[in-house]
């Protein structure tokens, strides 16, 4: 319970002065939103994992090169992003979203025969499912992209504009178009 | 000073309730390969850099001290040589010669022929001295002491500049080390909507110093959804354990008849569904 009343520097510093256990706290708890970040934005679940091991080791290395003065979240998701589009530019990455398809997704069909929540309940959270993930994919990539770190990571305008690389006004308005955007297609869906 | 509260969140958009809600209903998780690999190669790293630092420390302490040497030489002799300065003149001068001593003759007196730098010495000592210092750390080895102290400063500036979209959350990073002070009672605008984005976003000193200011543990969202609820969707273990040992309900339904376990099954978080069970989740 120590570690994780610990701020995510706190932890870094003290994985960086050799603490292993602070740093399981530390994937513990930021390990799901980044993965989501890298599988919602190259739409591969394969892709991810190889992505979010590679993120992590980046992690586990740079660990004394971490400044507190950076907020970890922020610090996280620029490496996950850099390897992303590092992944994208080097054509090892093929952005694809074909295990939006229910048939090729084996989670989401394991999902539907779940006996804890019910045949029907199963079928509308699948259902929901899907539709997010497919209205992610029809948006443009910057706009995907700053509406991902935004949601995952809990950044702020600046930081998300500070991590793209972009203005501030031209980042608040991917994200609003992005959920203009959003909205159109999840309750068209609904 | 008290503790400013954690700011409501902002008002919730549709579409991020909707990507919450959804996402969190999303099977889809990291592989377990990937997590055993990634823990494995960090326990390895942690084990190294521990392994350097007991290795690294003797000599880190010689490199400092071979370092230091020529600078404290000079430093050294610099003051044994303003000593002497100062001191000297004490010796030389007559025994007549202190008639500073009659009050009249402080203004009146005619400058006593006073040899050398015995008067203004001190101030010239502690001018030169500290010149010394700091030329010497500057010059000698390349560290200068006072840029240490800067980052502390720009750091806490530039956190607590930070604009947080989640208020909770931008509190909790604003302010690192209130996560580990005790929790004291906060009293928030809406204290069941921060105590559940407390609980969503793991920030579990928010969740604490709400809850002792008697937030309600099983207050509900316009979904239904519980902290409990929230916390188990966002797979925040921590938070899930801490509610339970609080005493939050573990079998509120969200409006669309979901309990926690349910989505901690749905989830394949089977840890998160086994603590659930043991605090009697069905």
């Amino acid at each position: 319970m120590t570690d994780a009343l610990d701020s995510d520097e706190e932890l870094m510093q003290r994985y960086a002065r050799g603490e292993a256990a602070a740093f399981a706290a530390l994937y513990r708890r930021h390990e799901l939103r980044v993965w989501r970040y890298l599988e919602r934005n190259v739409g591969n679940r394969a892709t991810a994992d190889e992505l979010l091991q590679e993120v992590w080791f980046a992690v586990a290395r740079d660990a004394e090169r971490f400044r507190p003065a950076a907020r970890f979240t922020a610090w996280l998701f620029t490496i996950a992003r850099n390897r992303m589009l590092d992944a994208i530019r080097s054509t090892r990455v093929q952005v694809s979203f074909e295990s939006l398809a229910p048939e090729a997704d084996p989670v989401a069909a394991q999902l539907l025969t779940e006996p804890a929540l019910g045949p029907q309940a199963a079928a509308e959270v699948h259902d929901r499912a899907v539709a997010l993930r497919r209205a992610l994919a029809q948006l443009p990539r910057e706009q995907r992209d700053a509406f991902l770190l935004q949601i995952e990571a809990d950044l702020s305008v600046e930081e998300v504009a500070a991590i793209t690389r972009s203005s501030f006004e031209t980042t608040k308005s991917r994200l609003r178009y992005a959920r203009t955007r959003l909205r159109e297609l999840l309750w068209e869906h609904a | 000073m008290s503790k400013v509260p954690p700011a409501p969140p902002d008002p919730p958009d549709e579409v991020d309730e909707e990507y919450r809600r959804a996402s969190a209903h999303d099977p889809g998780r990291p592989s377990e390969a990937v997590r055993r690999a990634v823990l494995e190669h960090a326990e390895r790293l942690a084990a190294q850099r521990s392994a350097h630092a007991r290795q690294g420390a003797p000599r880190r302490w010689w490199n400092a001290v071979r370092e230091l040497r020529w600078p404290a030489m000079v430093g050294s002799l610099a003051a044994a040589a303003l000593a002497a300065l100062v001191i000297a003149p004490q010796f030389l001068v007559p025994r007549a010669a202190p008639v500073v001593e009659e009050p009249r003759s402080a203004t009146s007196l005619p400058a006593a022929p006073q040899p050398g730098p015995a008067g203004p010495a001190p101030p010239m000592l502690a001018r030169s001295a500290d010149a010394a210092r700091a030329g010497g750390s500057v010059t000698s080895n390349g560290h200068p002491a006072p840029r240490a102290a800067a980052p502390a400063v720009s750091a806490a500036a530039r956190m607590a500049g930070v604009a947080h979209n989640a208020g909770v959350a931008s509190e909790a990073a604003a302010a690192p080390a209130a996560r580990t002070a005790p929790a004291e009672p906060v009293v928030a605008a809406d204290p069941a909507a921060a105590f559940r984005h407390a609980a969503e976003t793991g920030d579990l000193s928010a969740l604490q110093a709400l809850h002792a200011g008697q937030a309600s543990l099983d207050g509900r969202d316009p979904l239904g959804r519980t902290a409990l609820m929230l916390a188990t969707l966002h797979g925040q273990r921590d938070a899930v354990e801490m509610l339970l040992a609080w005493g939050a309900d573990p079998n509120v339904a969200d409006t669309e008849g979901t309990t926690p376990l349910g989505a901690a099954i749905a989830g394949r978080d089977t840890e998160l569904a086994a603590m659930l069970k043991h605090y009697g989740a069905r």
